[in-house]
């Protein structure tokens, strides 16, 4: 059984939550409960709760998302604002792969923050591209017929000039 | 055989493509977006639909501009984003005896006067044009330049909603400031409303009602559709005189059932002092505020830009009153102003070709064809941005809002 017990006081309480590849995780309530999702659940279940099943996120999903909720569990102090920001940046900062399933946990596991942050990463990667560009980004096929993609580019021409 | 992999990103969650789209800020990358797939044209096209019924259009406008050269009938546009020109084409019937057939733009629409009391709308790039019916206003004073006038002046001109977003059978209506005479001495004392599919405009000559004495005059600098209201920005003027009163007025106008304007005051802010040739506007903002701004000039011939001053106004439910205060900075937005066009506002933090809390001001004379006054409300000093080499503005008709061809 992976656990999650960095750095955490004793007198945290953990929760546990299982992926869909059926592995558990020991997380602190304060850094699960990011996730309006697993709150919800928590509240429901009160403290009779074994483990928290999340069908829609495999391990390696869970542990990146965990991961963010760690750092972000506590409010930060002006002080470290900045130092969180490049956190942030790095942490985003993940092949498309890998930052695809994450955007798909953090909408099901609702934690609203970590997905703007990820949509943000999204935008900046179409901003400024050619649809080619995209395309090769995000591992698209053009599925356009020709004529049909001579068409979308000539009646707003003036974006792809 | 080999399977035709899909990449799990053309088929994103619908609350999570939104969150995207939302923060893909220029209208061009969202086109662009909408050119990669046929799932993301789909979903760039609803989203753009839908936003656009809202009314949701916070682009950075372009210039219009005109190349300096002999016979220049061409327009183009000036995109301050990449400091790129895009031309367009567009033919109309022009009335040669007036200086200028422009007439100021309305969400993203351009308008010009033609023959015959005509005022023809058009759409630059889709190249799709609107014939509004004729004016016919009853005029005193002498004839125009010496010709028969055959032309309407007209001032500010305001549409409540971009026409090409009136999906389905939705209305839409125009506002319009014109004038009584037909001399060289033009006032805005008219005003005329159009709603889609009428055959004729509702005139405010000799039909409107305010109560008040008959000393005074009223002209109309600006209109806007403003949260299911019709305002107008607006001062009063002796009859006998001329001279204005030193207050102008934010009034409420509504349409009665027998087609007669009523026009009710709602606050009012006063003039600067000392100061002529003032010039209104009123602009919605990105967070659906209400701004008013006044513009003061030197004396013409001169116009030369003095000042600004902007206002917010609140309006109170119930329509009675607004509260309208002073203000210094405009909360990061950058507002885009020009004589008779619809003001814009967009969150200069979005475009890095803006500065926050500033007005860019374009409006032709003479010896300001190839720059823009750009006045900075922080420390109200004003500087200027210039045109690319070999464009000049074009009179009345400064800024246009880029949309979507659907």
């Amino acid at each position: 059984m992976a656990s999650s017990t960095s750095g955490s006081s004793s007198s945290s309480k953990v929760v546990k939550i299982r992926s869909s590849d059926n592995e558990n995780f020991e997380v602190e309530e304060a850094a699960a409960a990011r996730s309006e999702t697993i709150k919800k659940l928590l509240e429901d279940v009160g403290d009779d709760a074994d483990v928290i099943p999340l069908p829609n996120v495999d391990a390696k999903t869970l542990v990146k998302v965990m991961e963010w909720c760690k750092k972000h569990m506590d409010d930060v102090d002006e002080l470290n604002k900045e130092e969180m920001k490049t956190w942030d940046a790095e942490f985003v900062d993940m092949d498309q792969s890998c930052l695809y399933n994450v955007l798909l946990a953090a909408n099901f596991l609702n934690i609203k923050e970590l997905l703007d942050q990820l949509t943000q990463k999204v935008a900046d990667m179409i901003k400024g591209k050619s649809p080619e560009e995209i395309r090769a980004t995000f591992n698209i096929k053009n599925d356009f017929t020709p004529e049909e993609e001579a068409e979308i580019r000539k009646q707003n021409a003036w974006a792809f000039e | 055989m080999q399977e035709i992999r899909r990449s799990p990103w053309e088929c994103l969650h619908r609350d999570v493509i939104e969150s995207i789209l939302d923060r893909l800020v220029l209208l061009s990358d969202l086109i662009r977006f909408g050119a990669v797939c046929k799932s993301w044209n789909c979903l760039c096209l609803n989203y753009y639909r839908e936003k656009r019924i809202l009314g949701i259009n916070n682009q950075l406008p372009w210039l219009v501009v005109r190349p300096i050269k002999e016979g220049r009938d061409e327009h183009n546009l000036y995109n301050l984003t990449c400091s790129k020109i895009i031309k367009f084409q567009f033919e109309f019937d022009r009335d040669r005896h007036l200086k200028s057939y422009y007439r100021g733009s309305s969400h993203g629409w351009l308008f010009v006067t033609q023959k015959d009391f005509e005022l023809l709308m058009f759409k630059p790039i889709s190249e799709i044009s609107f014939r509004l019916p004729p004016l016919n206003l009853k005029r005193t004073g002498g004839l125009y330049k010496g010709t028969s006038f055959t032309s309407n002046i007209f001032g500010s001109l305001t549409l409540s909603r971009d026409p090409s977003t009136c999906f389905g059978s939705q209305p839409f209506e125009v506002l319009v400031a014109s004038s009584s005479m037909s001399s060289d001495f033009i006032k805005f004392d008219v005003m005329a409303h159009w709603k889609s599919g009428d055959g004729f405009w509702t005139c405010s000559q000799n039909n409107s009602k305010e109560e008040d004495d008959d000393e005074y005059d009223r002209r109309f600098f600006d209109f806007i559709f403003y949260k299911g209201r019709m305002l107008a920005m607006s001062a009063r003027y002796s009859r006998s005189t001329g001279i204005p009163q030193d207050v102008i007025d934010v009034i409420s106008i509504s349409i009665d059932n027998s087609g007669g304007f009523k026009i009710k005051k709602v606050g009012s802010t006063p003039r600067i002092e000392g100061l002529n040739g003032v010039e209104g506007h009123l602009v919605e903002t990105t967070k659906g505020e209400l701004l008013m701004v006044h513009k003061y000039t030197n004396d013409v011939p001169s116009n030369k830009l003095k000042t600004f001053r902007v206002y917010k106004v609140m309006i109170c439910p119930c329509d009675s009153a607004a509260k309208i205060i002073p203000i210094k900075n405009l909360d990061g937005e950058c507002l885009f102003l020009g004589k008779y066009n619809h003001g814009i506002s967009v969150l200069a933090s979005n475009y890095p070709a803006c500065i926050p809390n500033s007005i860019r001001y374009a409006t032709f004379f003479s010896q300001s064809s190839s720059k823009l006054e750009v006045f900075n409300m922080e420390d109200e000093s004003i500087s200027y941005s210039f045109l690319p080499s070999g464009y000049e503005k074009v009179p009345c008709m400064p800024w246009v809002v880029p949309s979507m061809q659907l």
